[in-house]
Formats: C-alpha cells, sequence, structure tokens
C-alpha cells in the first residue's frame, strides 16, 4: 500500500480518514505546516468534509500543483463525503511540478541555537505518548527550507512518529502536535503507518532524525522511514511488519544526530522482547534456588541429625535396682502421669528430654526409695497396706476417703465405694 | 482593484477579528489575498457555523455580497444566526508590550521595509492585544490604514510576519472611511506608530 501522494482513488477496504491521512501525508513539505496540522484536527475530529475542502482552499489558494493521482483521489474523497466537486478543477495538476524531484528540502540533525530537535519532545508528549496506541517510535529533525507559499519561520522542527497495525495515524498526529504545542514546542507531525511506503520528503527527513526515546519505545524499532539516499546506513531491510523487527540491527545508529544512549527497554514492546526471550540465559539463576532457604528456616540452627541429641541428657548410670523389681514386666513400672490422655510410652522414659536433670535426679530417687522398700515388704506386711501405711507413717490399713464433714461424699447419688469393696 | 466581493469579504474578515480564532481568520484573509472566493464560499460559513459565531445584520448583507456569486450554498449562508449586537470584547489592548524586553524590534525594521514607498498606505500603527483573562502571550496587532488593495497588503504582510516567527498574525488592514468595529477602534486608542516618523497617524477617531 502506498502512504502518500501517490495512492490511486479508490483504494478499497482503506478507511477514508486513512485516505486523507495519506494523502496530507504526500503534501508535506508543499503546503505550510500550519495547513497541515489544522487538516489534521478537522481530520481527527471527525470533521472529513472540513478537512478536505480546507485542504483544497489551501492548495487553490497557494496555487499549488498537484500530480493526476492526487487530484484523483480528491476527487474521490470529495465524491464519498458529498462535497460540491467544483473546486477541484481550479486545482493546478502538474505531475512534473508536484513531483518530489522538484520540491525538495534541507534537513539537519545539529542542534539549532544550542537546541536539539529532539529536545523537550518526549518530556512534553509523554503523556500523549503513554495513553495512543502502537505508537513505534519517534524521531526529530530540523527542516531548514520554508515549506508552502505562506511559510513559517525556519529552522522548523518535524516529528516523525511510526505507528503500527494497531494505531491511529490521524489521532496520533493530530494529538501529538497539539500535545507540543501546548508545551510551546511548534513542530510537524508526521505520522507513518507501519508497512507503508512514506513520500520522498520523509526519506529526507529520516536522514538526520533523532530518535525521541519514551517509555514504551523498544530500542530496537525500526524508524518510520528509512531515508533511501544515506550512503552511511548499513544494508538492513525496508520498513517491516512487525514480525521482522527483531531482525533489524539498530541501523539508525549511524544516522547524524541519532542519540547516543538507547532508551530502556519498554515493558510493553510489541515484539522485540519476544523475539529476545530465548537468548536470555534463565536457566544460570536456577541452581542457586535450592541453596536459598525460606527466611524461617534460616533463622533457626541447622537441625542436627538427631533431633534428641540437643537435649543433652546427662548420661544416666543404670539403675541399681532389685532383681525382682527390675525383672518386673514392662507394664508395671512406674509411669508417668498421661499427657493429653495419653499415656507416654515407657520407652521414651529413659530418654526422656522434658525432664530437667533435676527430675529426673528425684525420678531416679524414688525408683530407689520404692525398690529399697519393696525390699523391705518382702519380710512384712501385705502389698496395698505397706504402700498406705508406708506412706503415712504406718497407719492402719483402711481406705480413708476425705470428706469435709466426715460423711462419704456422693457422686450423681452414689456414694463412693472403697476400690476393694464389689460393687 | 478587488472586486465588490472581494472588498464586501475583506471588510466582513476585518468586523470578524476577536470573534474567530485567529488561527483560522488569518488563513481566510490569506485566501482572500490569492482570490480564492470560491474557497472562501465553501468553507467561511461552515466555520461561522460550527464555531458559534453570530453575525449582524449588515455582516450577513456583507456575507452575502461576498460568497453568494462565489458558489456559497445559499442554505448555509442563510443559516448563520444574526445577533442583535456584538458582545464584549475578550481582549484589551495596550501601546507597548506586556512581556516588553529591552531588545530591538526587528519586525518594525522589516515592516518599514516592506511598506515603504507605497502610496496606498495611510498610516501603520502598532499595539498589543491581551486576553482579558489574563492567559497567553500578548501578541501584536499590527494596525494599517490603507485606501486600495486592502486584502492583498493584509496577505503581504501576515506573510511576511509568519516568515518572522508570527505563526497566526493579527494584521489589521483597514480601508480609509469605514465605520470600524469596537475591536479596531480599541486597538488604535491603544496604539503607537509602528514606523515612528515615516507615516503620520491621520485618523481622527470616533468615541464610541
Amino acid at each position: 500500500m502506498s502512504q502518500g501522494a501517490d495512492g490511486a482513488a479508490g483504494r478499497p477496504g482503506v478507511p477514508l480518514p486513512i485516505r486523507v491521512h495519506d494523502l496530507l501525508l504526500g503534501f508535506a513539505g508543499r503546503l505550510d505546516d500550519d495547513a497541515l496540522a489544522d487538516a489534521r484536527q478537522f481530520l481527527a475530529s471527525a470533521e472529513l468534509d472540513r478537512a478536505l475542502e480546507f485542504l483544497a482552499g489551501c492548495l487553490v489558494a497557494g496555487r499549488i500543483a498537484i500530480s493526476g493521482a492526487q487530484r484523483q483521489e480528491l476527487a474521490s474523497l470529495f465524491t464519498q463525503v458529498y462535497l460540491d466537486a467544483a473546486m477541484i478543477d481550479r486545482l493546478m495538476v502538474d505531475d512534473g511540478a508536484a513531483s518530489n524531484a522538484v520540491v525538495r528540502h534541507r534537513f539537519g540533525g545539529g542542534p539549532v541555537d544550542g537546541e536539539s530537535a529532539v529536545h523537550g519532545v518526549a518530556e512534553a508528549a509523554r503523556r500523549v505518548l503513554d495513553v495512543l496506541p502502537d505508537v513505534r517510535s519517534v524521531w526529530a529533525v530540523w527542516r531548514l527550507t520554508p515549506a508552502g507559499p505562506v511559510s513559517g519561520p525556519v529552522p522548523h522542527r518535524v516529528v516523525l512518529v511510526g505507528v503500527g497495525p494497531a494505531g491511529f495515524a490521524p489521532a496520533t498526529s493530530y494529538r501529538l502536535e497539539n500535545s507540543l504545542r501546548r508545551a510551546g514546542i511548534r513542530a510537524s507531525v508526521e505520522v507513518l503507518r507501519d508497512g507503508a511506503e512514506a513520500p520522498e520528503y520523509h526519506h529526507a527527513a529520516m536522514q538526520y532524525a533523532a530518535q525521541v526515546p519514551f517509555a514504551r519505545q523498544a530500542p530496537t524499532n525500526p524508524p518510520p522511514v528509512r531515508p533511501r539516499s544515506n550512503p552511511m546506513e548499513p544494508s538492513a531491510p525496508p520498513s517491516s511488519p512487525s514480525s521482522q523487527i527483531p531482525t533489524v540491527s539498530t541501523p539508525v545508529s549511524v544516522l547524524p544526530g541519532s542519540p547516543i544512549s538507547r532508551p530502556a527497554p519498554p515493558p510493553t514492546a510489541p515484539s522485540p522482547p519476544v523475539a529476545k526471550v530465548p537468548e536470555i540465559p534463565v536457566a544460570p539463576p536456577m541452581p542457586p534456588l535450592p541453596e536459598i532457604a525460606p527466611p524461617g528456616r534460616r533463622s533457626r540452627p541447622e537441625p542436627p541429625a538427631d533431633p534428641l541429641a540437643s537435649a543433652n541428657p546427662p548420661v544416666r548410670p543404670a539403675p541399681v535396682l532389685p532383681a525382682s523389681w527390675m525383672s518386673e514386666p514392662a507394664s508395671t513400672t512406674p509411669k508417668p502421669p498421661p499427657t493429653n490422655g495419653k499415656a507416654a510410652r515407657p520407652e521414651s522414659l529413659p530418654a526422656d528430654d522434658s525432664l530437667s536433670d533435676q527430675e529426673k535426679l528425684l525420678l531416679r530417687q524414688l525408683q530407689e526409695e520404692l525398690a529399697r522398700r519393696e525390699q523391705e515388704e518382702s519380710d512384712g506386711p501385705g502389698h496395698l497396706g505397706d504402700i498406705n501405711g508406708g506412706r503415712h507413717g504406718g497407719g492402719p490399713a483402711t481406705f480413708d476417703w476425705p470428706t469435709s464433714n466426715g460423711a462419704p461424699t456422693v457422686i450423681n447419688g452414689i456414694p463412693p465405694q472403697h476400690p476393694d469393696q464389689p460393687r | 482593484m478587488e472586486s465588490q466581493a472581494a472588498t464586501a469579504c475583506h471588510e466582513l474578515l476585518l468586523r470578524l477579528a476577536g470573534r474567530l480564532p485567529d488561527r483560522q481568520l488569518w488563513r481566510f484573509r490569506d485566501w482572500l489575498a490569492a482570490g480564492a472566493l470560491d474557497a472562501l464560499a465553501g468553507t467561511l460559513p461552515l466555520t461561522l457555523l460550527r464555531e458559534r459565531v453570530g453575525i449582524t445584520v449588515a455582516e450577513s448583507m456583507l456575507l452575502n455580497t461576498a460568497l453568494l456569486d462565489a458558489g456559497a450554498d445559499p442554505g448555509l449562508l442563510n443559516s448563520v444566526p444574526w445577533v442583535d449586537e456584538l458582545d464584549d470584547l475578550d481582549y484589551t489592548f495596550t501601546p507597548e508590550s506586556p512581556e516588553r524586553v529591552n531588545t530591538g524590534d526587528s519586525v518594525a525594521v522589516v515592516l518599514g521595509a516592506v511598506l515603504h514607498g507605497r502610496p496606498e498606505v495611510v498610516d501603520v500603527r502598532g499595539s498589543w492585544r491581551q486576553h482579558r483573562s489574563g492567559t497567553g502571550p500578548a501578541t501584536r496587532v499590527v494596525l494599517v490604514t490603507s485606501v486600495a488593495d486592502a486584502a492583498r497588503l493584509a496577505g503581504e504582510l501576515q506573510r511576511v510576519l509568519r516568515a518572522l516567527g508570527t505563526y497566526e498574525p493579527g494584521v489589521e488592514v483597514m480601508p480609509e472611511g469605514i465605520d470600524l468595529p469596537p475591536y479596531h477602534e480599541r486597538a488604535l486608542a491603544a496604539s503607537e506608530p509602528l514606523l515612528p516618523g515615516v507615516i503620520t497617524y491621520r485618523r481622527q477617531l470616533v468615541p464610541r
């Protein structure tokens, strides 16, 4: 698809605003910059008829020659928006005079009065660039020659913008120009669609344009248009669709005035980051991961191989117990009080680290005392009576239930019975 | 010699100063200077309608005289609303720029060179316009009194001023003897000769 002046009339499938936008691109450098800006404002405001009438008025008043293709496209557009095409007949048609070979402009990439063409553009357009879709790249250059019969002052700043398929060229052009104007920067904003051929004017401008960095911009994004006659340009493919973007090897870095510093990679860059993902060594960072322990575990000392070793229990000598006590089955050994309704396992007793040294010493003394008394009982009265009597200094051998008034305690209407009393 | 339609159109555009945006007004005056009445016939009525600019009865007659024969749509011409009297001006004028800096007036130098020896030019004065709200920069208004070729002279001076850096030039070329609108009366009342000693201001201001 041709982008600009030479577009043939009746481009099926191309929206009318895009056709008008492309038509206006073809008049860049031949109409004054304000006329193009005004026409683009009408276009962005959905005033196609006003934009076309304004364009025709500027062409007639300025006696600007147009090509036959441009006239055909203009007449077609006039018809499609129901405008009176009588003024089209007043247009001067001259393919030779309208050719870009006659209308040549000079551009400069260096600073003007100490100010480069990109100076202030990124800051002034940041808010707009953040919201406009699919803006691929922005470039700026000074035009040194006047444009149109009522030209403004020169040098004049020209901003070249490349948009992708999802971008809106008329809206991008108007909003960016308006944003710059509000910031006190007068500039022509030429928006070129990706994959479309640009007029010679824009190719010439790109020879000296410098890239304007902005947040969403990918460093590998191609310029909106490639200079045709730049001897310093390396061989590179022409303006390509986004699928070929990664193959462009920074062709602008050799252009005069191009910025040295590369812009930061955008988080929403369309395709270049995707193409670079396989090149990023993501595997090396993975091995250290197992070494990185969670903070909670890391703050603790390394657990010992034996979880119980940290208790460091005193070496308990083998209990010297009488053979009778030691010969009892495990079930008859003194059991620790049940914990949470469950009796501690017998095997946990020797190595019960929850006991302090003093408790373990007392427990051992108790066991020795029991063994001693058991040894003494072997020569005296019965076992149970011996226990009760022994604890209380040799009292009566009857079970004494403690009560406050001496009466037996009644539980649920039943007085407690002596454990040895049959129920 | 300008045609009656062109003269009427110039006076109409003169009266629209301060009512149409400068960005559009200078463009229409440029078209008129280039003789593109047919371009104005299609665009000016539409602009008046879309910018909601009302015109007086006298201005409506000027509009019809200027554009009807040039191909303007009579329906559009009749659609432009009339107003009984104009609203107050949104601008104030001062002889000197409120943002005066101590530099030479290169614009006056160039204008003096361009206008030197022109017999149709009666007077050239300058004034500075500021929006009543105080917003926006002060803009220079060049006030030229001429006895002929007012539209062409306005276009020429506009091109000069644009080349010098005034993107939306305010050039008011007033045919001698017309009833001046309030905008120009106040501008003249707060004006100074742009080319001191070269042209004598002869206009007798008529207080409103």
